[in-house]
């Protein structure tokens, strides 16, 4: 049972991000890792220059803005924290105003769902959230149409 | 055999069963730990430094945030309790990633296969490349229609990095772990990367591990904290 649910988690966690590029085929390439890792510390070059401010002066994020430094404004929100905790879980998609397509699609119907697709430019995100969108759409409409079916019906009898 | 010569033989099995005992009782983790991330080419990305202690018998994780804004993230289970000056602010779901944690897996020595080997996944092809072996393992047979290979890099038999890729056999994301030391005879890695491939570019979260403490003794309350919901 325990292995199951290892197996479970394991297959939750490595499922993500099915969009990516084709590697290899039959065996694998040893050069796949070759990656010069100091490019990605060029990339996290400043957040690493905010991390040492941090570590050195023991400052928060609103004492930062406070001040109006200008590495407060190199952080998002963190919007997602299990995401960045837990590591092996991949970021969170792209979201139009961190709301779900699903309510888009639900409360805003077709806007809903035009909106979520004309706003995101990831295209996995688009995918899915448009998608949720479509679902959200499709449930909100047949919800509004059993209702007034059922309006009529009730005011045809009892109206 | 003399009886002094079986009692000496003796002795020593205790004295060898009790290091064995001792080596794979690791059961705490405590450190300091940053997580840096942001999308390549991006300008702003996400921080987050702070301390984790770790209690693989309790199954609790506890993250005192220092940066953004000083809090504590508690883990037991599947959920996660935010809290801001001991007041519960927001719970919620996390996957039950406990096993594959990178902390139960440096304490349960599972690091250098990631844990693959317990889960069924079995080793297929091996390559030397230089210093590192190059090793693939392969989904169950009952989860291949799900699950892609993993391959990985072992250099003196310390894991150096690893591959995920999804069943068709597409590159999902890659680890390397560097900056090793010794504690308790536990090797630890001091800096983590983790890149995920998506077709709108490259995802890059850096975990760095610092002041790393191992069967920590004291600190009891704070390992085994109370479930804010409990109270």
């Amino acid at each position: 049972m325990q292995k199951l649910l290892s197996l479970l988690t394991l297959t939750l966690v490595l499922l993500q991000f099915p969009e990516s590029s084709k590697l290899w085929g039959s065996s694998v390439p040893p050069s796949i890792f070759h990656d010069d890792l100091s490019n990605w510390d060029c990339e996290m070059a400043v957040l690493t220059e905010l991390e040492q401010l941090v570590q050195e002066h023991n400052t928060t994020l609103t004492q930062l803005q406070a001040a109006n430094h200008p590495l407060a404004q190199q952080v998002l929100p963190i919007d997602n924290a299990a995401s960045m905790l837990f590591g092996s879980s991949a970021p969170e998609h792209e979201r139009l105003l961190g709301i779900p397509g699903f309510l888009w699609g639900f409360c805003c119907s077709v806007v809903g769902m035009f909106l979520v697709y004309i706003a995101l430019d990831d295209p996995a995100s688009k995918k899915k959230e448009g998608r949720n969108a479509i679902i959200g759409c499709a449930v909100g409409t047949c919800i509004w149409v059993g209702t007034y079916v059922w309006l009529m019906i009730w005011l045809q009898f009892y109206g | 055999m003399s009886i002094p010569f079986r009692f000496a033989c003796l002795f020593v099995w205790v004295l060898l069963a009790s290091g064995l005992q001792a080596q794979n009782n690791f059961f705490r983790f405590k450190s300091d730990f940053s997580i840096k991330e942001k999308e390549a080419g991006k300008d702003q990305g996400r921080l987050i430094t702070g301390a984790i202690y770790y209690d693989k018998n309790l199954h609790k994780t506890v993250y005192n945030i220092r940066f953004p804004e000083p809090e504590q993230w508690l883990v037991r289970d599947t959920f996660m309790y935010r809290m801001k000056a001991d007041t519960l602010v927001s719970q919620q779901m996390v996957p039950p990633v406990g096993e594959f944690s990178i902390f139960n897996m440096i304490l349960s020595q599972q690091l250098n296969d990631f844990g693959l080997a317990k889960v069924g996944y079995t080793p297929g092809d091996v390559q030397q490349d230089g210093n590192q072996v190059i090793s693939q393992w392969l989904p169950p047979e009952q989860l291949k229609s799900y699950l892609g290979p993993v391959s990985m890099a072992q250099e003196n038999k310390r894991i150096k990095a690893a591959a995920f890729y999804d069943k068709d056999k597409k590159l999902v994301s890659k680890f390397y772990f560097e900056d090793y030391t010794v504690h308790s005879g536990l090797p630890v890695p001091g800096k983590i990367y983790q890149i995920f491939y998506r077709e709108a570019g490259e995802f890059v979260r850096i975990m760095t591990l610092k002041n790393i403490v191992i069967n920590q003794a004291d600190e009891d309350s704070t390992y085994d904290f109370v479930v804010p919901t409990d109270k």
